[in-house]
């Protein structure tokens, strides 16, 4: 990027981001709420796996409905509403132009929040669609897509509007999030999938698209944006972040068949997949290498910066859990962990260790510049990040750790099923261990959140360093 | 904006000071010299302190410098080729997928697991059927839930299997009543039983008929010639057009017994 040689007027980042406050406090205030509301699910998912009577009186409470909407709450309320967010601020800052289409964004955030809303009481009610991700109705995915197909509108007049002459690696991937989001979300939505079979496949097509396609992009474009911005370093290859992005948009839409290695599926249909899971590896190993070789000497700003802590966790998240991925896609493989603890866990460490992580680090950074205002407290940001990192990883590792167990047990004929159930069960409660810390690292960003965008009471007047106190800031 | 160009930006996240020094020993004394400028700038009123209101008197410029303060330009990427080992890892990846794909791809075809699980051959299995395993599967899966596991019956709801003349006489009747059902009363070793049994003609084939009725004829102390599938489908055939179940008078008729 090269500024100074521009013709056109420039916006100067206090600018771009003075008109993307609204747009963006709004959506990731939003996504925040909804965090709070799937993490209440969570728990209560969580605590029924092991206390299957609790809660139980009620219809409205019954595991079956709480988890799918934990899924669904967690996914298109906090990850997709905040995401977008950032989404939008990266894009203002990289193509130096202001978020277009403010309003109608606004307007479409409001819609999305309803849809929400509705579907949620709609799964409560027991209306869910049945089919893993897109248990929200019809109505509220088709909502969802048509609010983020205004966003995409509003990206698209950013793009042709910008005002650099390169575009820089994280555009490529947002741009691409734009455009491939609203593809799953309107043919995901179509009436065409009656038979089970063919469900089960655009099923298995969507979700894990939707990880891959939708939030790793926008995962991926914040560390991007985030370690050399923070760092002041270069990113080490512009060749390797061409081969990184051109290697997930070549390989990721094949990946999610491995889900239905064993079921009354084709063979070539599993096998492609499976060979383009293991394809992952490429993208996933290119952009590691990109992300290491940029932080490395470094390390110190990365515990120092808030942002930084974050994003390198979510980045380090990324590269374990997608190779991990590539070898769960094997058949081999697949026949043990299927059906067990592990797969719930590899989804938690893609979608919390990663993309929820990012997303923290994206706020620590990008709400003191839309709100021209500091956090309050180093020590509450230290306690977020170390309460949700040991929390996931409690939750990955004893139910990682069980869930082999549990496959090898489940493929053993001698073992009766009960005990395959019941050996869980500790581990069980070490996940409601886990998600307590989680839930309570949340209210400890959400209460940051809220002192940031209402601000009771007096705020710092500097930015935040850690380690480097400062005179003023200690008075 | 001149303030574009070039400035000396106040990092939110490192403390340079504490970075490598090897790595970074040009940076870091650029950026020490910016440091030392520091206290100056952020003594100015309106800029660092008070830092209240976004809405508030200060101009554009002093936002903007405020803004530009913390935080430096976005660097131009670097254009390393990365180590070796990753080209390795490329390489291999590659071979791997595309071996695995040659591998297991299996043929195109609408037809699931034609790889993994061979469909056996249909007429095999006919020259191969063995009456007594066949039979058992049969049994387990229809009639064991009466006629329990022992063939005993229970007393008074299903007569025994085990013993009974009707099994180990004449293939016939066994072989039609599995075939469409019985009703009515009758009795056996004193106690009479009088429930309907439906028939199983439509589920079962010739194979499966001739093997469930041989597995009794041979099995809870019985002992009798088995049933082949011809005779089942010649009995069949001439009870064709028949639904209703047998009574033991009916039957006997039928048979000519």
């Amino acid at each position: 990027m090269d500024p100074g040689s521009k013709q056109s007027p420039e916006y100067s980042v206090s600018e771009l981001d003075r008109k993307a406050r609204f747009v963006v406090l709004f959506l990731i205030m939003s996504g925040v709420f909804w965090l709070l509301f799937g993490t209440l699910l969570a728990l209560v998912a969580s605590l029924k796996m092991h206390m299957p009577d609790w809660l139980a009186a009620s219809g409205w409470l019954t595991f079956g409905r709480v988890r799918p909407l934990h899924l669904n709450t967690m996914v298109y309320g906090w990850a997709s509403l905040t995401g977008a967010g950032v989404a939008l601020w990266l894009l203002s800052r990289l193509l130096k132009v202001p978020v277009m289409l403010r309003g109608y964004i606004i307007l479409a955030g409001v819609l999305w929040n309803i849809a929400l809303v509705v579907g949620s009481i709609q799964i409560l009610a027991g209306g869910s669609r049945g089919i893993e991700w897109l248990e929200f109705p019809v109505s509220t995915m088709v909502v969802i897509v048509l609010c983020v197909i205004i966003m995409s509108a509003s990206v698209l007049m950013m793009l042709a509007m910008r005002r650099v002459k390169q575009l820089y690696v994280s555009v490529w991937y947002l741009i691409a999030a734009f455009l491939w989001f609203p593809l799953l979300g309107l043919v995901s939505s179509l009436p065409i999938f009656d038979t089970p079979t063919v469900q089960a496949g655009m099923n298995w097509w969507y979700a894990h698209n939707a990880l891959g396609l939708w939030f790793t992009p926008i995962g991926l474009a914040a560390a991007y944006y985030f370690i050399p911005k923070v760092l002041g370093r270069p990113i080490y290859s512009y060749g390797l972040s061409l081969l990184g992005f051109w290697g997930l948009a070549l390989f990721y839409n094949w990946n999610g068949f491995h889900h239905l290695i064993g079921g009354p599926v084709p063979t070539w249909f599993v096998t492609i997949s499976i060979s383009a899971s293991v394809m992952m590896v490429i993208p996933v190993v290119v952009v590691a290498v990109n992300h290491h070789m940029t932080v490395v000497g470094s390390f110190r700003a990365v515990v120092n910066s808030p942002t930084l802590r974050f994003v390198v966790f979510a980045a380090m998240s990324y590269t374990f859990v997608s190779l991990q991925g590539s070898m769960q896609a094997l058949r081999s493989v697949n026949e043990v962990i299927h059906f067990t603890h592990f797969v719930v866990a590899h989804a938690h460490i893609g979608m919390y260790a990663f993309v929820t992580m990012m997303l923290f680090g994206a706020c620590y950074y990008i709400i003191p510049r839309v709100t021209m205002r500091e956090w309050h407290s180093k020590s509450l940001i230290k306690w977020h990040f170390w309460l949700t990192a040991i929390g996931v990883i409690i939750y990955a590792v004893a139910l990682q750790g069980i869930g082999v167990f549990q496959g090898f047990a489940m493929i053993d004929p001698d073992v009766p099923f009960t005990d395959t159930v019941t050996m869980t069960v500790p581990y069980l409660v070490a996940r409601s261990v886990s998600g307590i810390l989680m839930a309570a690292g949340h209210l400890i960003f959400t209460w940051l959140m809220f002192r940031m965008v209402w601000r009771p009471g007096e705020q710092p007047a500097t930015p935040l360093v850690w380690n480097k106190i400062k005179e003023e800031f200690a008075s | 904006m001149a303030e574009e160009k070039k400035y000396e930006g106040r990092d939110t996240g490192p403390d340079k000071h504490k970075m490598n020094p090897e790595e970074q020993e040009r940076r870091v004394n650029q950026e020490r010299a910016a440091d030392q400028e520091r206290p100056e700038k952020r003594d100015k009123p309106g800029v660092s302190s008070d830092f209240t209101d976004p809405e508030d008197e200060r101009s554009m410029e002093e936002l903007h410098r405020a803004a530009m303060e913390r935080e430096e330009q976005l660097p131009e990427e670097g254009n390393e080729r990365g180590p070796w080992w990753m080209y390795a890892i490329i390489v291999a990846t590659l071979a791997f997928g595309f071996f695995y794909m040659g591998r297991y791809l299996g043929e195109i075809s609408d037809q699931p697991h034609v790889l993994f699980t061979t469909p056996a051959p249909v007429d095999e299995v006919a020259e191969e059927l063995d009456l007594m395993a066949t039979g058992s599967r049969v049994y387990t899966r229809l009639c064991q839930s009466c006629h329990q596991q022992d063939g005993a019956g229970v007393p008074g709801a299903f007569p025994p299997l085990g013993g009974s003349e009707w099994v180990i006489g004449a293939p016939e009747r066994p072989v039609y009543i599995v075939l469409q059902g019985f009703q009515g009363e009758i009795v056996r070793n004193g106690v009479t039983y009088n429930a309907v049994m439906p028939g199983f003609g439509r589920l079962l084939s010739d194979d499966e008929v001739a093997s469930v009725v041989t597995y009794i004829r041979n099995s809870f102390g019985n002992e009798a010639p088995e049933v082949t599938p011809e005779e089942v489908a010649e009995m069949r055939e001439a009870a064709a057009g028949r639904t209703d179940p047998w009574t033991e008078a009916g039957l006997d008729e039928f048979i000519g017994l």
